[in-house]
């Protein structure tokens, strides 16, 4: 066996861990906020996690204090299985991240910057890994490549528009082999087509193993890719877990158009398929959370009962509405 | 990582018009004093009446006028751009995560700043020296205690006492550092580098504060005079080396101690 091999064994027995952030009652005070308080992230390795919330809700602080940036109040914070500050900092050099925006040299190119991160980050790349090499011109050009900036990668940074911006950023968090992503509102300024590329990118990066922890106060914009969701509002988190749970957390909704909903009430009562403060009724229109997922012997208790049923329907609300019931915010507010 | 920051400064626009700026003067002064005569200079030891007699001399009188001000200018504009210049443009957090430990890139910075220091009054005196050499004599130098030395002998010194002066800016290196890790806006940590420059060189005028006199960072400034007597006298130049030690290690004690600690929130 390789020194490489055993090396890459390593990373992934490293890996191994369920989650590939942890943290334990985070909580940062600015001033007399709290800006972060009490946060417990679990993200699973392997996940794209969607931590969402709007804008001043603690996201970024939370991002900065797990790259340790900032330094926590209180709390604990472990990052791919190292959770002492020492060891977390090596093992940064596995996590790509963007955060609060791009920050570049505006007098150097794209990809004149892109070799400042690359020789600066190189020590802690070899440090972990003994056996990795400088990052070549051409390794530097296919990263750029990678974010369909390969043409304006002799271009001054400062003449870069703000989505040619965020796409250095999100390549500059790529430059090397990584276990986690980082990236903090990562499709600020893309246009919807940018959006849908970066969207792409991710989905297969994630595919490769790569576990993705993507912030965003546009739930609409990463809804569609997170398996896993974190919720913040005024510091706190509020929801955590996967995007399935938080959809039938909120209730999957099942609808009746009848011309008696209070006998249609009483049937579900009777029979046990739903809690009585569940049940809603709007005219003619009965609204309940079922106890079970036989829609077809609810259907039959009703008929049988006696219910003239005009239609049926099963309701999914979006997380769109979970998140403004959570955050008290519509999620695309900007 | 040093290559990486000393590329970065160096190949920095603003890096090259101070440096082409600084090596200017002594070629501007040197024309002047060749159309008008050396009369009497102003600061420090006077070696401008003695530019006419040997060219030696235009490297002494261009960094005795350099140092008061446009040199410390320079050095303060570059070190207190380490920390507050990539604050302000967003990449120090992105050094951080690379990952690079903040003392290590504290260290960078100041030896990247001490280089600079280096290359701009290494610099001047070449620069100096040569346009003396196109405009003025070179034969044997006279020196300040009446002896007479060769030219290369000149040469010497000269460069020997650029070295010193290099060695009289580290405070400025230092106090410029640790004020760049108290700000996000570098104009704002040269200016106040400048400041305490300017204000040093005031007290050190104000015989009442004599007592503070050997704590201020420019009081032995132009202590490399000696160098050009016969022996030469180092004692201030000891001085010298004592107080831009101490200032140093205060400085970057200063420095590590804030930035260890610093919430990077730039």
């Amino acid at each position: 066996m390789t020194s490489e091999q055993e090396t890459s064994q390593t990373n992934r027995l490293e890996q191994a861990s369920p989650c590939a952030i942890a943290t334990k009652g985070l909580t940062k005070t600015l001033g007399s906020t709290k800006v972060v308080d009490q946060v417990s992230l679990e993200v699973p390795t392997s996940s794209i996690y969607g931590f969402l919330g709007p804008n001043g809700s603690g996201k970024t602080t939370t991002i900065r204090m797990l790259l340790g940036l900032v330094a926590p109040d209180a709390g604990e914070v472990e990052i791919l299985g190292a959770s002492e500050p020492k060891h977390r900092q090596l093992r940064l050099s596995r996590v790509g991240a963007v955060v609060e925006g791009p920050g570049f040299y505006p007098y150097l190119s794209g990809f004149d910057n892109l070799k400042r991160f690359a020789q600066i980050a190189f020590p802690a790349q070899r440090k972990a890994n003994p056996t990795i090499m400088k990052l070549s011109g051409a390794e530097i050009s296919s990263r750029l490549e990678q974010v369909g900036l390969l043409d304006a990668k002799n271009k001054a940074y400062r003449a870069y528009s703000l989505g040619m911006k965020q796409r250095l950023a999100i390549a500059a968090a790529l430059l090397w082999q990584r276990d986690l992503l980082v990236l903090d509102e990562p499709t600020n300024g893309l246009d919807p087509q940018g959006i849908v590329e970066v969207r792409d990118l991710l989905t297969s990066l994630n595919q490769s193993g790569l576990t993705i922890f993507i912030s965003s106060h546009i739930l609409s914009e990463v809804e569609i890719i997170c398996s896993d969701v974190g919720i913040m509002r005024d510091g706190r988190l509020m929801f955590q877990g996967s995007t399935k749970a938080f959809r039938s957390s909120f209730g999957e909704e099942f609808i009746v158009e009848t011309a008696d909903p209070g006998l249609a009430k009483s049937v579900l009562l009777q029979f046990g398929f739903a809690e009585p403060d569940s049940i809603q009724i709007q005219a003619k229109r009965l609204t309940a959370t079922l106890t079970t997922d036989e829609i077809e012997r609810v259907v039959a208790a009703l008929v049988n009962g006696g219910v003239g049923i005009r239609a049926v329907a099963r309701s999914s609300p979006s997380l769109e509405d979970a998140f403004v019931a959570l955050t008290g915010r519509s999620g695309h507010a900007r | 990582m040093l290559a990486s920051e000393l590329s970065l400064l160096f190949r920095r626009r603003r890096t090259k018009v101070l440096l082409i700026l600084l090596y200017l003067a002594p070629w501007l002064m040197g024309y002047i004093i060749f159309q008008f005569g050396g009369g009497r200079g102003g600061h420090g030891p006077n070696f401008l009446n003695l530019v006419t007699h040997n060219a030696i001399f235009l490297v002494l009188a261009s960094l005795s006028s350099l140092l008061p001000l446009l040199l410390p200018l320079a050095v303060s504009l570059t070190a207190s751009d380490s920390i507050a210049g990539e604050a302000s443009l967003g990449t120090l957090r992105y050094l951080l995560i690379a990952p690079v430990s903040r003392v290590k890139l504290l260290t960078c910075k100041l030896a990247t700043s001490l280089i600079f220091v280096l290359v701009a009054s290494v610099g001047v005196a070449a620069s100096a020296l040569v346009a003396g050499m196109i405009l003025f004599p070179t034969g044997k130098v006279l020196l300040l205690s009446g002896q007479t030395e060769s030219f290369a002998h000149g040469v010497l010194l000269a460069l020997l006492v650029s070295a010193l002066v290099s060695v009289s800016l580290i405070s400025v290196v230092g106090i410029g550092l640790a004020i760049s890790t108290f700000t996000d806006i570098p104009v704002g940590a040269a200016l106040g580098t400048i400041g305490i420059v300017i204000l040093s060189e005031i007290l050190s005028n104000i015989t009442q504060v004599r007592g503070i006199w050997p704590l201020l960072p420019t009081n032995y400034w132009f202590s490399f005079g000696g160098i050009f007597r016969d022996p030469i006298s180092l004692g201030a130049v000891w001085k010298d080396f004592i107080n831009q030690g101490i200032w140093i290690v205060f400085a970057f004690s200063l420095a590590t101690a804030r930035f260890l600690n610093k919430d990077v929130t730039s």
